[in-house]
């Protein structure tokens, strides 16, 4: 089977990259930064001619589209690259009779939770443009799902994290702010924001057990265990318990964002085996130690 | 029309206010505060105040250095000690409860309590246990919210009734909550379902033309079965 990756150099895109070809598929990917990796090209997916072209030689059956801008500050550069180019992706996968297209959304599409956990009849009404863009191309795939019967299937993938991460993230500020010995976690006006964080290995088996599926639709690919950051800044406790846990208080009500992952249990046969522990607290710290991003 | 009723439990079918009492008079006189009378308590909590607006305004005007936080976990210790006894269930609760399950309407009890032992061994102590469909609390979604906060209470609400809609595969139109808050009908209306207020002699009133408000169990008994 040939497999499509876009924003092959990103987070996901990278980690996926390797988890597939351990499993021996043949994997190409795309990336608008390009890489060292021969089979990862530099090809912009607002390129439509040289796209086609790039599908049709490769003769791709599953695409992955996982490339994305994340740009708040510049909507108009989000909305072009987030819709037009997936709109791009799909015209091309219909011309060149793809037969799978696996979409990357985000959970961020829900906005305020009017109930926990989760599910994917909660109602949408994203807050950021990102979230927006996201929601515009899952609309999209939907669409071209039903007028060409491209089988397409959405993951509304929750706050991931694990090697490779970018440091903006809670786990990697929280290493940053562990190696100061304090902790810092925000206790909102109504308490402790809950949040779903995921593994990326859990969130590469999801990927690939979607174009093993026969099944379409949306799903929430998420770990299905809230914690709070208060429940993080513990774990790292374990490393070291002369930690100090400094509790700042934000004057704001926050959204808790916890999911509901029993269709992709049932459906899909996700489940999420990987939880946040001392080991993989420790693997985050190497990664960034490795790249660089902190000093040992 | 409708096939399932969803009681809220604290003042709903019970009277919490004894047990509202006595936990500010002996956490009180456990931290050296003067406790505030029965009428006070009554007074405020009608105003809309909770425990920990109430400890406030009395500290505050006895000058009282004792915190607040001290005040609210040892209260938090009396009430999951003490609740079962002092918990007072509401007038004609049982008779009423009894004949809407025997006209075959399945009851359903739903809390935002997070002591669930004490809740079932409330409603065994009285009969209630086996007139309810079901039981539902917070713990069965997997997640803890502070329960003391109004945003949340509408949350772990509506997260709730989202859980017993599934569950029983329910259509909006056959299930009725009843409540006894805002925050059970802001819930109720996040999930689009019926709801009906019912009064609590001690607690606020939702004045809303739009919102069918009863005062006893009895009303809600002569709604159903007429």
């Amino acid at each position: 089977m040939n497999i499509l990756i876009t924003g092959a150099t990103g987070f996901i895109g990278s980690n996926l990259i390797k988890f597939l070809r351990k499993k021996n598929e043949n994997v190409v990917g795309l990336s608008r930064h390009g890489s060292h990796d021969k089979k990862i090209y530099s090809l912009s997916l607002c390129q439509r001619l040289a796209l086609e072209k790039f599908v049709k030689k490769h003769k791709c059956d599953v695409v992955i589209h996982l490339a994305a801008q994340l740009n708040e500050k510049n909507p108009n550069i989000i909305f072009k690259e987030n819709c037009h180019n997936t709109k791009n992706l799909l015209d091309c996968c219909i011309k060149n009779g793809v037969k799978r297209f696996i979409f990357a959304s985000t959970h961020l599409v829900y906005a305020k939770s009017q109930y926990l956990p989760i599910d994917e009849y909660h109602k949408v009404n994203p807050l950021t443009n990102y979230a927006m863009s996201k929601l515009i191309s899952e609309n999209m795939c939907k669409t071209y799902s039903t007028l060409y019967e491209l089988e397409t299937i959405i993951l509304r993938i929750s706050s991931v994290y694990g090697m490779g991460q970018p440091n903006k993230y809670i786990i990697p500020t929280m290493i940053k702010n562990y190696l100061k010995k304090k902790l810092v976690v925000h206790k909102y006006r109504n308490g402790y924001q809950l949040m779903d964080l995921i593994h990326i290995s859990d969130v590469c088996k999801a990927l690939e057990l979607c174009y093993k599926s026969k099944k379409l639709g949306i799903f929430n690919i998420a770990s299905g265990k809230p914690l709070t950051s208060l429940d993080i800044a513990k774990k790292f406790l374990k490393l070291d318990s002369n930690i100090k846990i400094i509790t700042k208080n934000i004057p704001k009500e926050t959204n808790h964002f916890f999911y509901n992952i029993q269709k992709a249990e049932k459906e899909l046969k996700f489940k999420p085996s990987i939880k946040i522990s001392k080991k993989i607290i420790q693997e985050c710290f190497n990664d960034l130690i490795d790249r660089k991003i902190i000093k040992q | 029309m409708y096939n399932y009723i969803v009681f809220d439990f604290d003042d709903t079918i019970t009277y919490n206010n004894i047990l509202d009492y006595m936990s500010f008079k002996i956490t009180c006189n456990k931290l050296g505060i003067l406790h505030p009378s029965i009428n006070k308590i009554v007074k405020l909590r009608r105003r809309g105040f909770l425990a920990k607006n109430i400890i406030k305004k009395i500290i505050g005007s006895q000058k009282n250095e004792k915190s607040v936080g001290r005040f609210l976990e040892y209260r938090k210790k009396f009430l999951l000690k003490n609740s079962l006894q002092y918990l007072k269930l509401r007038p004609r609760c049982k008779a009423v409860l009894s004949n809407l399950h025997k006209s075959k309407y399945n009851l359903i009890l739903c809390s935002a309590n997070t002591n669930a032992p004490m809740v079932r061994a409330f409603l065994k102590k009285n009969g209630l246990f086996e007139l309810f469909t079901g039981i539902f609390f917070i713990k069965n979604l997997g997640f803890v919210l502070d329960n003391s906060i109004k945003s949340n209470r509408i949350l772990i609400k509506s997260s709730i009734l989202h859980y017993i809609i599934t569950k029983y595969q329910l259509s909006l139109n056959e299930i009725l909550y009843i409540g006894n808050s805002i925050e059970d009908y802001e819930s109720a209306k996040i999930m689009k379902i019926n709801f009906i207020f019912l009064k609590t002699p001690y607690l606020p009133e939702i004045k809303m033309r739009y919102i069918k408000s009863i005062s006893s169990l009895n009303d809600l008994q002569r709604i159903l079965l007429k």
